[in-house]
């Protein structure tokens, strides 16, 4: 039976000053820029170090695909022990190519989840499963209806090349109020791939939530820099709650 | 010197560095002349069967893993590097595997489980094994796929239970193969990779 996953998400925008330039790790509220928390690749060391489920690493910037992101992912996973997924304004095949040969496992589409076209391309060279659909929303979306909202979601033709679905409500984003679990659901009942919750979650109780409801995996940001819980005190937590998941490699 | 076939959709590069960080030597390889010296070949995951199929038909890898199999060299195949390992996949039926080993790779039931079957499950021993030394009898890994091998007494190392009892680890003669991520799969992947440079 697998693991309940927890996934810390790592985000990062570039920067450039007159001593240096490169990326740099942030937080964000609603997507937007709320607060810079380091560097990205100590924190992905962080991380390994509690033996972690999965990273997801994703580069903020939407509109422009960075070269330079291939570098810092590169430089991840000459170090990287556990599975890495990597998101960020990938509109090209092209773009996949070189995020994979950098050494990503996984890639996330979430802008770009109506381009049937890339999407079949991705899948046919590297698998569905490496293809994780982040699903972008904000409560604006939601006004007409969840039902509605699904079934725009639905016409975008993106369910039968997923590898895994990713939930992200970007109101709830850096809030720490609790995550949208709303749409679980309904994506559930049309689609049998794993379901991935993300943005708001701010307690122990809340990860156990997702995962009653039949999530299998949550990302983590806010939470793990805002707290001083490590994903390893939270395997414990949640192992107490009686949830299935990893507590040793 | 470990030679990792780079398929263009392998994550070769993963594997790469898992060696390099253990201290082994390891070089990525995409045609049959550089193998003429190869010892010890790693097959990566990532991908789909038909793809992985066509690159080693068309580049003629296939023919040299052959002759190196043979001739004792020894293979480690990884996720769809083990599948290929086979006779065949359901993912495409139109393209053949390296016919190592006699089997076929089926879909999962997306009516039973979620499929893909993505993320850390457990892997039970069911034969010892050089590649698995130093492994308890049972142990997470990292797995991502769709498609499995079916559980065969004579050649199955270890299995995992996702509905249905698939093979994790196989190995016949100087092949073998793990549905796994080792280089992924943290402390006991790199136990792995490490057995099989030291096999």
């Amino acid at each position: 039976m697998l693991y309940r996953r927890l996934i810390p998400k790592i985000v990062v925008e570039s920067f450039a000053s007159k001593d240096s330039k490169g990326f740099r790790s942030i937080l964000t509220r609603s997507y937007s820029p709320y607060r810079v928390v380091g560097d990205p690749l100590s924190q992905i060391k962080i991380q390994q170090s509690n033996l972690v489920d999965e990273i997801m690493l994703v580069n903020r910037v939407r509109s422009e695909f960075d070269l330079n992101f291939c570098n810092l992912v590169l430089q991840a996973c000459e170090f990287l022990n556990s599975p890495l997924l990597v998101g960020g304004a990938i509109t090209r095949t092209l773009h996949a190519d070189m995020i994979f040969d950098a050494g990503a496992d996984k890639i996330v589409i979430g802008q770009n989840r109506g381009d049937r076209k890339l999407l079949e391309n991705i899948a046919t060279k590297y698998g569905v499963q490496s293809l994780t659909i982040s699903v972008d929303y904000t409560d604006k979306d939601l006004e007409s209806g969840f039902e509605d909202f699904f079934r725009r979601e639905l016409s975008l033709g993106y369910l039968n090349l997923a590898g895994e679905l990713c939930l992200n409500n970007i109101s709830k984003d850096g809030r720490g109020e609790g995550p949208d679990l709303t749409l679980v659901d309904i994506f559930r009942s049309e689609t049998n791939v794993p379901i991935v919750v993300g943005c708001g979650i701010s307690t122990v109780n809340q990860i156990a939530q997702c995962f009653e409801i039949g999530c299998d995996a949550v990302t983590l940001s806010t939470f793990l820099s805002q707290t001083d819980q490590s994903i390893k005190q939270l395997r414990s937590h949640l192992s107490l709650l009686g949830v299935h998941i990893r507590t040793k490699n | 010197m470990i030679h990792i076939i780079g398929s263009p959709s392998s994550n070769a590069r993963g594997v790469y560095c898992a060696y390099t960080d253990l201290g082994v030597e390891a070089k990525i390889v995409t045609n049959p002349l550089e193998l003429a010296h190869a010892k010890k070949i790693v097959l990566p995951g990532v991908g789909a069967f038909g793809e992985l199929s066509r690159f080693l038909f068309e580049s003629k890898l296939n023919v040299s893993l052959q002759e190196l199999v043979e001739s004792g060299i020894k293979v480690l195949g990884i996720c769809l590097g083990m599948q290929i390992l086979g006779e065949s996949s359901e993912e495409s039926k139109e393209t053949a595997g390296l016919k190592f080993l006699n089997l076929e790779s089926r879909k999962f039931n997306a009516l039973e489980s979620r499929v893909p079957h993505t993320g850390w499950d457990q892997v039970s021993i069911y034969k010892n094994h050089a590649i698995l030394k130093g492994l308890s009898t049972e142990f997470s890994a990292y797995f991502s796929h769709s498609y499995y091998m079916p559980f065969q007494d004579d050649l199955s190392l270890a299995v995992t239970d996702y509905g249905v009892a698939f093979t994790s680890v196989v190995a016949k003669g100087n092949v073998v193969g793990v549905q796994f991520h080792p280089e992924r799969s943290q402390g006991n992947g790199r136990k792995i990779l490490s057995n099989f440079a030291d096999w």
